[in-house]
């Protein structure tokens, strides 16, 4: 007994874990029990929280924190969110939502042991990692390499580690930092989930609130003062950009400074910009703010010009795969006539 | 080149892909295949016949001696499917990790001898190995495959699990550590009394390590060890040091306690006036000699086709040679890498040429027929120097 209340608080803190799947099929509870069964019905209110939590927030609030709900809910809650956000299937969502279960995992793992760290470690696929005998941890560098390929800071490159036989020593800190890192990764790649229809469809409810949260969510960075911010008509190399930004892939300096000045210059607002930055994996609110409020100046005039086209050439970041990019030399140019043409074609109609 | 010495080429090829056993990679039947053959505008032009694969090595085997091809390569990549025509339907499962080091990526390469060119290849490719692949990686000695590439370089295939699935951006993080690239300043500024003082990052890194070390007992103490002329000569070759600076230098580093405080505390003050970027630079200096130059694209592309070890490389008719890692300090292409026969051939040289093979010294005049022996003669053919006579 005692070790199932052990069992039972340690998969709700880390339901993502390899053995939670096991526990689920040997409790014979299948994906109906979980959408109908009036035993789940707080898991389900919990896993609709989770979501919105993690729209909003950010973060999902630690279950500890609120003495009603049962170890059992909660670990519940996360299958269930998994079938809501799969039912959805918006790439946003998920993105949105893996970082914030991933920002959770960190701050509940800082209070634990370190043995728990490598259990936590070795479930979610970290097999290489190992305590170091003068503390921190250790772990093979293809899997470090695996684990930091999208953190930008250059700290993380594995040419400033310390690297013996294979082996890269890492403090507590930043090993938790990598796992979270993993979390995040492995929620994300595991969504979304097969879920047949009927289940979506006993799940109406639930779905539409979470939708109406995403959809409030998206218009909050969508809509702009001077009225038009249409990501149709960005030039091509921005919406490279973007899109990578989105997808939490790596971006050099120039393809950062290049995309927010333009983001700055089309209009768009600093909190704007960082709600489309913050799926970055390495995403960092202070340095961003920064950057961006350098990028911006104190004044309009201050603010600065995306390169031009050529300069873009010059930096591989120009992927010029439309008629219009050869008659303009300046991504602006480009998104000004766009929109002008789109207005034109709205008044013809 | 001439068709009869292409006749000839051919039948020397076909003769050593018929009595010896080629040495296969692991998974074959999931490798794509590539094969350039002896054709008609050989060597001018080439054409890859790609998209082979076979299921077993008696079939490649055959299929060697049937088509006799000039250069011989096969995928790091495994598929499940190699020989679909496109990349797409290939389906790609995992791919060994692949090291290419060249004589074309080495600095001041171009104007040695092509057996000067090879000496300095081997002493990148061991720094690779054993500094970089065996000690910080701590990759197993038997789950590496070292090559001869029969060419201008050397091959490492490293076929460890953990490095097979990784992807092409993931490599490119093992090819910068390689090449030092994206390394943390080394040099940071503090303030004492109102000035800025550069100093060493205490930080213990593999890069910082060696960088400091080669600071100290390279750079430093080798100019500390020169006359004062030579070394002023030395100094002032950095941007920013002027000869009063450059004076000033040599006396501070000329004294061992110089050396001991920097490395102790690692303040560089050493000398007034002394600007950071003189520092900047000598890290950069380190930096070169410690990286060691092997090929980005090749190590970050996760679908290339490589040289098969024991073919033929038509360039120059050498072996690519499988070596272990005991071997590769004794080895000499111009002897290890040559399998042909010393019956002597008659030919045509087309130019002055001159080189050592097999311990001996060829050396051929411009228009002279001559008898050289056989492993000579399929050197000077596939390098351009000669035709074949009579054949």
């Amino acid at each position: 007994m005692i070790d199932k209340q052990k069992m039972d608080q340690e998969l709700a803190r880390y339901p993502f874990l390899k053995k939670a799947k096991k526990y689920v099929e040997k409790s014979n509870t299948t994906t109906e029990d979980l959408v109908e069964e009036k035993t789940f019905s707080s898991a389900r209110t919990r896993a609709k929280k989770r979501i919105i939590e993690s729209l909003n927030q950010g973060i999902i609030p630690l279950f500890i924190t609120e003495t009603n709900i049962q170890p059992h809910t909660e670990f519940y809650s996360y299958p269930l969110s998994r079938i809501l956000i799969s039912c959805i299937n918006d790439r946003y969502l998920i993105k949105r939502y893996s970082l914030a279960e991933s920002k959770a995992f960190e701050k509940r793992i800082k209070t634990e042991p370190t043995e728990q760290i490598i259990n936590v470690a070795r479930g979610i696929g970290i097999d290489s990692v190992k305590l170091k005998e003068e503390g921190g941890f250790n772990l093979h560098f293809t899997d470090y390499i695996k684990l930091t390929t999208n953190l930008n800071e250059k700290k993380w490159k594995l040419v400033n580690q310390t690297i013996e036989k294979g082996k890269v020593s890492l403090t507590r800190d930043d090993f938790e930092r990598i796992l979270q890192e993993g979390v995040r990764r492995k929620i994300e790649n595991n969504l979304p989930v097969e879920v047949p229809k009927e289940i979506c469809e006993k799940l109406t409810q639930p779905i539409q609130e979470i939708k109406s949260a995403l959809e409030k969510k998206k218009a909050s960075f969508q809509t702009d003062i001077e009225g038009i911010i249409e990501e149709e008509l960005f030039p091509p190399c921005i919406k490279t950009l973007l899109g990578k930004v989105q997808k939490s892939q790596n971006i050099s300096h120039t393809a950062r400074f290049t995309l927010v000045s333009f983001l700055l210059n089309i209009g768009m607002s600093e909190d704007e910009i960082i709600d489309l930055f913050e799926v970055a994996p390495d995403f960092d609110e202070e340095t961003t703010r920064y950057q961006i409020g350098h990028i911006g100046g104190n004044k309009p005039q201050d603010q600065y010009k995306p390169p031009s086209c050529s300069t873009l050439k010059t930096y591989g970041l120009c992927v010029s795969d439309e008629w219009r990019c050869e008659k303009v030399s300046h991504p602006l140019g480009y998104y000004e006539w766009r929109v002008k043409s789109e207005e034109k074609d709205e008044a013809e109609n | 080149m001439r068709l009869r010495t292409k006749k000839f080429l051919e039948e020397k090829f076909g003769k050593y892909y018929s009595n010896h056993q080629l040495k296969t990679p692991p998974s074959l039947s999931n490798r794509e295949w590539g094969f350039i053959p002896l054709n008609k505008d050989f060597p001018e032009k080439t054409v890859m016949k790609r998209h082979k694969s076979f299921s077993t090595k008696q079939q490649l085997q055959s299929y060697l001696q049937s088509i006799i091809p000039v250069h011989v390569y096969f995928s790091s990549a495994y598929y499940e499917r190699p020989s679909a025509p496109i990349m797409e339907e290939k389906e790609w499962k995992a791919a060994d990790l692949v090291f290419d080091l060249d004589a074309d990526h080495l600095v001041g390469a171009k104007n040695l001898t092509y057996q000067e060119m090879l000496k300095k290849v081997k002493e990148e490719t061991m720094h690779l190995l054993f500094d970089f692949l065996i000690d910080d990686f701590g990759i197993d000695r038997d789950e590496l495959e070292l090559v001869f590439s029969g060419g201008r370089g050397y091959h490492i295939h490293v076929r460890e699990e953990g490095f097979l699935d990784l992807n092409s951006q993931e490599r490119r993080e093992i090819i910068d550590y390689i090449l030092g690239r994206g390394t943390q300043s080394l040099i940071k500024e503090k303030k004492k009394k109102g000035a800025k003082i550069p100093y060493l990052s205490s930080k213990s890194t593999n890069w910082n390590n060696r960088i400091k070390y080669y600071l100290f007992n390279n750079i430093l103490s080798e100019i500390a060890s020169k006359e004062k002329k030579d070394a002023i000569n030395k100094l002032t070759s950095y941007n920013g040091v002027g000869e009063k600076t450059a004076k000033r230098i040599y006396r501070s580093i000329e004294r061992e306690e110089t050396l001991d405080r920097i490395k102790k505390n690692g303040q560089l003050d050493i000398a007034r006036g002394l600007p950071k970027s003189f520092w900047e630079q000598l890290i950069e200096e380190a930096k070169q000699q410690i990286k060691a130059n092997a090929d980005e694209p090749v190590t970050s592309d996760i679908k290339r086709l490589i040289r098969l070890p024991t073919s033929l490389h038509g360039g120059t008719g050498f072996r690519v040679t499988p070596l272990s890692i005991t071997e590769i300090e004794q080895f000499n292409p111009f002897v290890n890498a040559v399998v042909f026969e010393e019956d002597s051939v008659k030919i045509y040289s087309k130019d002055n040429y001159e080189t050592t093979l097999m311990n001996k010294k060829i050396k051929i005049e411009k228009d002279e027929i001559k008898e050289i022996p056989e492993y000579a003669a399929i050197f000077l053919s596939c390098i351009g120097k000669v035709e074949v006579e009579g054949w």
